[in-house]
């Protein structure tokens, strides 16, 4: 008995084997496409370069800057306000009018003195603000002055769920008095 | 109908080709695509990197940085020295083009006083640009010791591809 099997047998199975083949064509070039599309990092150089740089360089310009309160910088201030809440030096609410043409600057705010813990949180504010209508887009963020896990200093302007952080602590003598800067990616 | 049969035989053969050269063609037009599409990638990584570049060395320039003592403080720009950039880099347009090229470089006061931004350099310009901000000090050293104030640096990179 012959154990050759029928030709119409053969056939097909080579029919099948080129079918086969066709596909595996086809499953590497759809590796191909994944692989191209999922090689897209989602930050480049650039984007990774600002927003590594950007919130670190704001909290750094803002620490030896002199106000106009006994031409003291902020970290003299910041100091003042962390070791005695509200603070012991007295500064001149005017100078918190930098634009006398602003209309929050009412003949009330005019010469009043304040203590530097309202000042200094005031100066930050508006340099924030300031700051982010320079660059033309409205990021969110958040500035905390943190001594021993109490918040001495908190000003947020919306909500974020990815941040860009700096850090700058400043010696007191109650410790370390933690600055901390995030901005919206 | 041998004939017939070698004829359907061909006619198979051809039609196996034509998918063939079919798929080819196709699958070349997509490669190529893709190809095009990672060289504009390169390209414009090129481009954000110089004018990372560009930004680094505008930090550093001998005529805008703050001195004293001999000592350089970083992401500081003296004030008196970059009132008078703005006429210098005129006043020198092909050596700030080699080392700036096509960029547009201006800085503005952001404490106490806001400001608007005052040019220090200019260089060819286009319609595609990648903006660079950075937070600077602004030192003014008169009246001595001097005092510090906030800037911030706007650098425009023009990009013509």
């Amino acid at each position: 008995m012959s154990n050759k099997k029928p030709n119409h047998h053969k056939k097909a199975q080579t029919e099948i084997l080129g079918l086969a083949i066709i596909v595996v064509f086809i499953a590497i070039g759809m590796l191909f496409v994944i692989k191209f599309s999922l090689n897209k990092s989602d930050e480049g150089p650039r984007e990774q370069f600002i927003n590594s740089e950007l919130a670190s360089n704001i909290l750094n310009s803002m620490i030896d800057t002199h106000t106009s309160c006994r031409n003291l910088d902020f970290s003299a201030l910041l100091k003042d306000c962390a070791e005695n809440n509200p603070g012991k030096i007295r500064c001149t609410k005017s100078s918190y009018c930098v634009n006398p043409n602003d209309s929050s600057c009412s003949i009330n705010n005019q010469n009043q003195q304040v203590y530097s813990c309202e000042f200094i949180t005031d100066e930050i504010n508006q340099t924030l603000i300031n700051f982010m209508s320079l660059m033309g887009n409205n990021r969110n963020y958040l500035f905390t002055a943190t001594l021993a896990e109490e918040e001495i200093i908190s000003l947020a302007n919306g909500e974020c769920t990815v941040w860009e952080s700096a850090y700058q602590p400043l010696p007191t003598y109650k410790g370390a008095l933690n600055l901390r800067f995030q901005m919206c990616k | 109908m041998k004939n017939k049969k070698a004829q359907m035989k061909m006619g198979e053969t051809i039609a196996v080709l034509v998918v063939f050269f079919m798929l080819l063609f196709f699958g070349l037009m997509f490669y190529s695509k893709i190809q095009s599409n990672q060289i504009k990638e390169t390209v414009q990584e090129i481009e954000e990197k110089a004018s990372i570049d560009v930004a680094q060395k505008i930090q550093f320039l001998p005529e805008l940085k703050c001195t004293s003592a001999d000592v350089t403080r970083s992401l500081c720009i003296d004030f008196l020295k970059a009132k008078s950039f703005a006429n210098i880099s005129k006043d020198n347009t092909a050596y700030y083009q080699s080392v700036f090229g096509s960029t547009k470089i201006e800085y503005a006061e952001v404490y106490p006083l806001l400001t608007n931004y005052t040019l220090l350099y200019e260089g060819p310009s286009s319609n595609n640009y990648l903006t660079t901000f950075i937070p600077v000090s602004l030192f003014n050293p008169i009246p001595y010791p001097g005092r510090y104030k906030i800037g911030l640096l706007k650098i425009k990179y023009y990009t013509f591809t």
